[in-house]
């Protein structure tokens, strides 16, 4: 997550704002070092145990190829 | 659509927006090598091929040394040989659509000239070259 610069827009958003981006690491280290945005935390994405759902009959599937191997 | 005056332009380069004030004219050129695949024939005619293409886009920007601005910005790009995101759009106050298409691209500085004269205002052309495949096109999105 980052906020931008007081001054000037980043990639759209406004001075001041704040947003979510996986930016190129070339591309935010300048970004940076020139003050154009600054950098609040960085995230990491993750599926949580138990967040999601596998697709209908996925499970049985799988049992299906471990019994025939 | 209608003939329009060119006045809301707006630029963003390497993410940062230069759509106030900073660039006064701006040029895409896209060029194909012409490749001459002519032979001796009943009419004399020529067969040129399309070949390699190249595209750049050439900006007249006023230097401006301040912070955040345009010689602390690009200049840095120039020099650290960046390839580095440009966006051009006709209209900045509209949406990029297939009405008001951005031209969007990786883009590399490989000159930079600036100088001064007296009693005029200090403008570098300077000329963008399109960069690899996610190089200059225009999109409607």
């Amino acid at each position: 997550m980052y906020r931008v610069g007081p001054r000037r827009s980043y990639r759209g958003h406004k001075p001041g704002a704040t947003f979510e981006a996986f930016l190129d690491p070339n591309a935010e280290r300048r970004a940076r070092d020139r003050g154009d945005i600054q950098l609040l935390r960085r995230t990491t994405p993750v599926i949580q145990p138990g967040s999601y759902l596998l697709p209908s009959g996925w499970l049985n599937s799988k049992e299906e190829v471990q019994d025939n191997a | 659509m209608p003939k329009r005056i060119a006045l809301t332009d707006g630029f963003e380069i390497d993410g940062v927006d230069f759509s106030d004030g900073q660039i006064r004219s701006v040029e895409f050129t896209s060029e194909d090598a012409q490749v001459d695949a002519s032979g001796f024939n009943s009419t004399g005619t020529d067969e040129p091929l399309a070949g390699t293409r190249a595209r750049s886009v050439t900006l007249e920007v006023f230097i401006k040394r301040d912070a955040n601005e345009t010689f602390q910005t690009l200049y840095p790009l120039h020099k650290n040989r960046s390839t580095f995101d440009f966006e051009w759009v006709a209209d900045q106050n509209s949406g990029v659509s297939a009405t008001n298409p951005a031209l969007r691209g990786s883009v590399i500085l490989p000159t930079w000239t600036n100088g001064a004269t007296r009693g005029d205002v200090e403008v570098a052309t300077l000329t963008f070259l399109s960069q690899g495949d996610d190089g200059l096109e225009f999109h409607a999105t």
